[in-house]
């Protein structure tokens, strides 16, 4: 880690500051609110794609799978990000007064 | 809003395994009706064929992504009928036959089709292949933070 100094480290934090600056009061709470609603609305595509298949009889199987795929990746990812946030919390919380 | 390309990739094959399979019912349409003398429009059965489009960005921008429609990137099967002359074998007494006992069969040839499903079996594993492989790329990426 040579090449890393503090300025870098500053104008990269000033970045992310601008970055969240620039959409409207979003919070890590609010985002993490946006990406549980995808991944809810990923869930919903999946199970309509399901039950268009084995109850109605509409579409084909490998769009029942394609869908499953992407309902599975989305809420992995939603995992990871959830388990950062609470590893987060947790090291706060750990933190003495 | 568009989807990220991680899952558009998920469409992508999907249309292709779609294709494939289109592709396979058609040859199974051709092995079936290879020996019909006679179908609807009183010829016999011309062999069907399909061949293959590429579903471009534009006409996604143009149509919108609505139900049904294909992914940018994506392809779709096309089926019409193949070129090619009757076969005609001589078989007095046949249903069909005319007044000199010919009878125009099918341009279907069973050892093409067969070889066609080899071809569309190999594709539609290959397709399903980078599916398998595009998740589990996703995955190792997942495991960065780990």
């Amino acid at each position: 880690m040579s090449g890393l100094d503090v300025s870098q480290v500053r104008s990269l934090l000033e970045q992310a500051q601008k970055g969240a600056a620039g959409k409207s009061n979003a919070t890590p709470a609010q985002d993490f609110a946006d990406l549980l609603a995808e991944t809810s609305q990923k869930q919903r595509g999946a199970e309509k794609a399901f039950e268009d298949y084995a109850v109605a009889g509409k579409g084909e199987l490998h769009d029942v799978m394609a869908q499953m795929a992407k309902a599975d990746v989305a809420f992995r990812f939603l995992l990871e990000v959830r388990n950062k946030l609470t590893d987060a919390y947790q090291e706060i919380s750990r933190i003495q007064v | 809003m568009s989807e990220p390309l991680s899952f558009q990739v998920f469409d992508i094959t999907a249309s292709a395994l779609a294709a494939e399979r289109t592709r396979l019912a058609v040859i199974a349409q051709n092995i079936a009706n290879s020996e019909v003398t006679k179908a609807a429009n009183g010829q016999p059965y011309r062999r069907q064929r399909v061949q293959f489009e590429g579903v471009l960005a534009q006409e996604v921008a143009r149509r919108g992504k609505g139900q049904g429609s294909l992914p940018a990137g994506g392809i779709r099967a096309i089926v019409g009928d193949a070129p090619g002359d009757f076969q005609r074998v001589r078989d007095p007494g046949h249903k069909d036959a005319d007044k000199d006992g010919w009878v125009q069969k099918p341009n279907v040839n069973v050892v093409e089709e067969m070889v066609d499903m080899i071809d569309a079996s190999r594709t539609y594993e290959a397709n399903l292949s980078a599916l398998r492989t595009w998740k589990q790329m996703l995955s190792r990426t997942l495991e960065m933070t780990r």
